[in-house]
């Protein structure tokens, strides 16, 4: 039985708030011992003063149950604002944990779970956390209440609170089978509603080529699966709720008939005063509507020990990739690079990297060159430890990136990824985005090397300027000298740049590689190359042939020396071999100018 | 302060979205014609209640029969008879209870799934432009936080708050059926007081429940957005400054919200207080009248035992109140969203775009993004012959791709006009525009799904043959075959397994495989290496069927190949002909960007 632990565990994240959750209980308390006491000055107004006409009595007593409902409604009110400070405080807390977690976990991970899946338990789930965590005070007045109306009621008929009192295991046991249905079918909705989740995002995201295709109806198709698959478990839940939940207006509706004809026959023969009848009854009305309300917070439990469940599901996933236990931060003296035997393949089979050996010695930088596909991506991804090799090591000044910390690591390395994305935010906080404490002149020297301060200054707000969503405002080769800039900020050790210059304007880009010259000065730095001029920024260059180097040397040389060297970097094209390759023959496409043009 | 993006103020919630979250008429017209099918079981589900609520109501008058009729007149078998008559009365409840959750909870789903796939459906038939103003973290938290909000009102509070109403309404009127006279006193001493208290809580508790969405929105966007660029956060070890972050705009919300409960803090303990006080005043008023001998003892008991049984039902909605005034906030919201008007749309009397040849034009075209903003295209004209291959150069920021948004019709001129086959774009159907066209973004966005589904994505009917054609005439075939799963491989999200490249050629692959008549590559091979790059712009042309193609190219190799160039400068073509013509042109941008190029 996994539940329990699960509820405890997330009753254990109000611990911060035991202090709130101690004084909600008090006035939970109180207002539990204020509502049963109101009817006795209703019997008593109805038993005595009314028949007897004494209106000074009447007068107290309905003064006194006055001041006891005053008392009641100011408990209550601070039951309701505890409990709600209460709930949101515990919501905010496990969605901060989340997030940091998240956060900490391996790029690996990331590419396994859709942001939409994190951001469904982030929202409906740890919302289900919070409805029900609401009610933990009221529930905490409602057991008070049932178990003072049953004293009484013991007091009042033992006889007639034994049956009540009966008919208790039976709820329980019902209440276990419920659970244990509930659990599954709660489980399959909410992990539906997170599909439905990643559907709504990656439309959104991606909704350029959405439109460009107009595929639309392609995507609502598929979100239109997800909400059915939802609508399939929420009726499920549904059906499950409505045989489950009327059972607690049973309960005291059956106490009513047994009230009514066992105490009734007593009071026939004289064993019950007709008042006592009364009160029993008005104690009865009172029960009917906390059994129903737990009926209700049984519910809210349930869905919400699920839904932490799926939470802390995350929480207790370690990172792929952490710092290991005896760690030390990377010391660097110069940052010497050296790849050996470096291997990688993904867990279902396709082998990227075969056997890399490499040195970057401090301060040089080295082209990776080689066509599509060749495994330069994935080299470069290993630095960062974003992913670690299958086999082999790489090591910065001898020590191997494996046995240092994730930190120390990072803090060295200035990355310019391909896709540079851009967060919105101000460019000046794009490009300080690694340190967020840089003042205006290293931001703009920074910017001043990347190319980038010519045209920031032109922008309607200069540094200010926001930048949407993904850099939506810039063009490509903006975003891309705002990355640079980025990069060069955290006056790294060690640079690694992702086909950086390939699609700035040829005007910019001779401008931009003289300043990663100088930004490459000092520094150790990997570059992927995809043109010739990139390449022959670098010292020396490594090409790449199927998860391999096959040729090392400087760009001179191998463009002298080496054909397929050449060709990677040269724009030749043979159409002739490109229409044999796929098959194709030149007439066949002759016609199909013809029939679609016709 | 300037410089430091943790000082900067978080309040980035949309001006625009004020006065959206109060729940009023507009919501519910704009809402109806989505719940409206589904009524059926709403009403089903009411009519069960409403037996259901019958029975229940019955048990007052059960016992009180079995108390005059019974114990007072010592009368067991009036007693057996009451006491059965309750049993069936308690079993007709406890089944129409059932059955009415059931139903009610059929309505509230369906309503809630058509809500879903019609609020996307608009969503997803937005003009780009609606895209690129907005924050992706949003929208995304409309289409989940929000819906969820209704959903869990659906399925824990609806029909509980419905019987409820229901229960609390038809105890009143038993209350009248009483006594009149008690009834009217008890309602004299508490309704004024209610009325007004719940005036102003009303007020006060949605703006509050409206802050409290706003937030939510602030929160789940910086979450997305963080999120998705995990890879960039942790390159730059700025998972600290992120957390900083987070817990401020959390905290915001924490804060909204703590506001939000304030109002009904107060609000419902008045309520229950206001019942007592009515309780009170009918002991009073009762025991006066009892005095004179206008009422029973028993009469005035069974009423304030009654009216007693009338305070809990109001606890249990105030409960619910705070899952029921999100789900509210959470309607307007998308009430608000589902009223945005999409302005790229068929107009009147468009026409099908059938053959087409694929000549465009780009008429006297002067366009700008929004009002206020400067002219991204100034008096902009261009024909292009159906079969061209047409270069865009120019500096970055000069209109390229704004031309590229306008032949696509993502976009529509400020003034001009666009044509495709000497149609003007706007009398055209959307839908046979797109298919016939297509644009190859740089990012290389790809979806989760396969690798062939990913390709098949423009054409979801082309079978596998023409899938794998396509890559191979890209020359992509081998490097997919070589995967795990070969064309069956999950691209998983941020694609991270396939090199930028990768991605680049098989966006390709899915434009190719379209087949348009036009097509337009914005940087769609920035990613490729030289030599990849030069193979598929032949590939392209081979397979090109007589299509326009126009690209927007930032290396001059690329527009050599090309019939002609048009040089953008400044929201203008300052230069258009053959590359041969404009190199030879004396001071010329294009012939100085080309001289620049090969001096490199």
């Amino acid at each position: 039985m996994r539940r329990w632990p699960t509820f405890l565990r997330l009753m254990r994240h109000c611990r911060p708030y035991r202090r709130k959750l101690i004084l909600a209980f008090f006035a939970a308390a109180g207002v539990a011992v204020a509502v049963p006491t109101i009817p006795l000055f209703v019997r008593d107004a109805i038993d005595g003063a009314i028949p007897r006409s004494d209106f000074r009595q009447l007068g107290i007593l309905v003064g006194a149950m006055l001041g006891v409902a005053l008392i009641k409604a100011f408990f209550h009110g601070v039951r309701r604002q505890i409990a709600g400070e209460l709930s949101i405080g515990v919501e905010a807390d496990l969605r901060e944990q989340l997030y940091n977690h998240v956060q900490a976990l391996d790029v690996g991970y990331h590419e396994r779970i859709s942001t939409g899946q994190i951001m469904s338990r982030a929202t409906s789930d740890i919302q289900a956390i919070r409805q029900y965590l609401m009610s933990v005070a009221w529930s905490l007045t409602l057991f008070i209440q049932i178990i003072v109306i049953f004293g009484v009621m013991f007091y009042l008929s033992p006889p007639i609170a034994g049956i009540f009192l009966a008919t208790s295991p039976v709820m329980a046991w019902y209440t276990y089978r419920f659970a244990d249905k509930f659990d599954p079918i709660v489980w399959e909705m909410q992990q539906r509603l997170g599909d439905l989740a990643s559907v709504v995002e990656e439309t959104v995201v991606g909704i350029r080529v959405v439109k460009g295709f107009g595929q639309e109806a392609q995507q609502v198709a598929k979100l239109s699966g997800d909400a059915e698959r939802v609508y399939d478990a929420a009726m499920e839940s549904v059906k499950l709720r409505a045989k489950f939940v009327p059972v607690f207006n049973l309960v005291p509706q059956m106490g009513l008939i047994a009230v009514l004809w066992y105490g009734g026959r007593l009071a026939i023969s004289g064993s019950l005063s007709s008042g006592t009848i009364i009160a029993l009854f008005s104690y009865l009305f009172m029960l009917i509507w906390p059994l129903r309300s737990v009926g209700m917070i049984v519910a809210w439990a349930q869905r919400a020990t699920t839904s932490a469940g799926r939470v802390f599901e995350i929480l207790d996933t370690p990172p792929g990739i952490a710092d290991h236990a005896d760690a030390k931060p990377l010391d660097v003296a110069a940052a010497t690079i050296a790849f050996s035997d470096v291997h990688f393949a993904y867990p279902d089979g396709g082998a990227v990297l075969a056997g890399v050996d490499l040195e970057v010695p401090a301060g040089t930088s080295v082209a990776l060159v080689g066509h599509t596909g060749c495994g330069k991506s994935t080299l470069m991804r290993i630095v960062p430890r974003f992913i670690e090799p299958s086999d082999g090591d790489v090591t910065i000044d001898g020590q191997s990136i494996s046995a240092v910390t994730l930190a120390s690591l990072r803090a060295q390395i200035g990355i310019v990824f391909e896709d540079t994305l851009l967060f919105s935010d101000t460019i000046a906080a794009n490009i300080a985005f690694g340190r967020p404490d840089s003042s205006e002149e290293e931001i703009v020297r920074a910017a001043v090397i990347a190319q980038a301060h010519e045209f920031i200054e032109e922008l309607p707000q200069g540094y200010d300027t926001p930048v949407g969503e993904h850099g939506y405002t810039l063009s490509g080769g903006q975003r891309q000298r705002v990355a640079i800039a980025r990069a060069i900020l955290m006056n790294p050790k060690i640079l690694i740049l992702d086909d950086a210059t390939s699609n700035v304007d040829a005007r910019v880009e001779a401008a931009i590689r003289k300043g990663l010259r100088s930004a490459m000065t000092g520094r150790t730095t990997i570059i992927v190359a995809r043109r010739p001029q990139t390449a022959a920024l670098a010292d020396r260059v490594a090409f790449m042939e199927a998860g391999r180097i096959v040729d090392v040397g400087t760009h001179t040389d191998l463009w002298r020396d080496n054909k397929a060297y050449r060709e990677t970097l040269l724009a030749t094209v043979d159409v002739d071999s490109i229409a044999e390759e796929a098959g194709l023959e030149v007439e066949h496409i002759e016609e199909g100018v013809e029939e679609t043009v016709h | 302060m300037r410089w430091s993006p943790l000082g900067r103020a978080l309040d980035d919630s949309d001006p625009r979205d004020e006065g959206e979250a109060k729940f009023g008429r507009r919501e519910l017209r704009v809402l109806w014609p989505h719940l409206r099918p589904h009524l059926r079981y709403a009403v089903i589900s009411v009519l069960l209640l409403v037996v259901a609520q019958g029975a229940a109501l019955a048990t007052p008058f059960l016992i009180r029969f079995g108390i005059d009729e019974g114990i007072l007149a010592d009368d067991p078998g009036k007693l057996t008879v009451a006491a059965i008559i309750l049993g069936g009365t308690t079993l007709v409840n406890f089944f129409a209870l059932r059955a009415s959750m059931s139903a009610g909870g059929r309505f509230g789903e369906q309503a809630l799934r058509s809500i879903r796939i019609k609020v996307f459906d608009h969503l997803a038939h937005l003009d780009l432009g609606f895209f690129e103003r907005e924050k992706v973290g949003r929208l995304v938290a409309r289409l989940t936080s929000d819906v969820e909000t209704i959903q869990l009102f659906v399925t824990e509070g609806l029909v509980a708050s419905v019987s409820t109403f229901m229960y609390l309404a038809g105890s009143i009127t038993v209350l009248f059926l009483m006594d009149v006279r008690l009834a009217a006193a008890g309602l004299l001493a508490t309704l004024p007081l209610l009325t007004a208290a719940s005036m102003v809580f009303r007020v006060r508790s949605e703006r509050a429940y409206r802050r409290v969405r706003d937030r939510i929105a602030s929160v789940l966007s910086f979450m997305q957005e963080t999120v998705r660029g995990v890879h960039v956060v942790q390159a730059f070890g700025r998972e600290h400054v992120n957390r900083h972050r987070f817990r401020q705009v959390n905290a915001e919300w924490v804060e909204a919200n703590v506001e939000s409960f304030r109002p009904s803090a107060v609000f419902f303990p008045l309520v229950e207080f206001v019942g007592v006080l009515g309780t009170g005043v009918l002991l009073l008023f009762g025991g006066w009248m009892a005095a004179r001998g206008d009422i029973s003892t028993g009469v005035m008991a069974a009423f304030i035992l009654y009216l007693n049984t009338t305070l809990d039902p109001i606890t249990q909605l105030s409960q619910l109140y705070d899952t029921f005034q999100q789900a509210m906030a959470g309607l307007a919201k998308l009430a608000g969203l589902l009223d945005k008007a999409a302005r790229i749309i068929d107009g009147p009397g468009a026409r099908e775009l059938s053959a087409v040849n694929g000549s465009a034009g780009v008429d006297d075209v002067t366009f700008r993004y929004r009002d206020g903003l400067p002219d991204a295209l100034a008096d902009v004209t261009i024909d292009i012959p159906a079969g061209e291959v047409l270069a865009l150069v120019g500096p970055t920021g000069a209109g390229k791709s704004s031309i590229a948004k306008l032949l696509l019709r993502f976009y529509d001129p400020t003034s001009g006009r666009i044509t495709i086959d000497g149609h003007d774009l706007r009398d055209v159907q959307l839908s046979s525009l797109r298919e016939r066209t297509s644009m190859v973004p740089q990012e290389g966005f790809l979806f989760r799904g396969t690798i062939r589904d990913n390709i098949r994505f423009g054409r979801p009917d082309a079978t596998d043959d023409e899938v794998e054609q396509v890559c191979r005439l890209l020359g992509i075939d081998e490097a997919i075959e070589r995967m795990p799963q070969g064309f069956d491989t999950e691209v998983r999200e941020r694609g991270a397994a396939l090199s930028g490249g990768e991605r680049q050629l098989i966006a390709l692959a899915r434009a190719v495989l379209v087949d348009p008549r036009l097509m337009i590559l914005d940087e769609a091979t920035s990613a490729l290496d030289a030599a990849t790059e030069a193979h598929v712009e032949s590939a392209l042309r081979l397979a090109s069927h007589g299509r326009t193609t126009i690209v927007i190219a930032h290396r001059l190799s690329t527009a050599a190949r090309a019939n002609r160039v048009a040089v953008v400068d400044h929201g203008k073509i300052i230069e258009l002909g053959a590359h041969d013509d404009l190199v030879g042109i004396e001071g010329g941008l294009y012939a100085k960007l080309y001289e620049h190029w090969l001096a490199n």
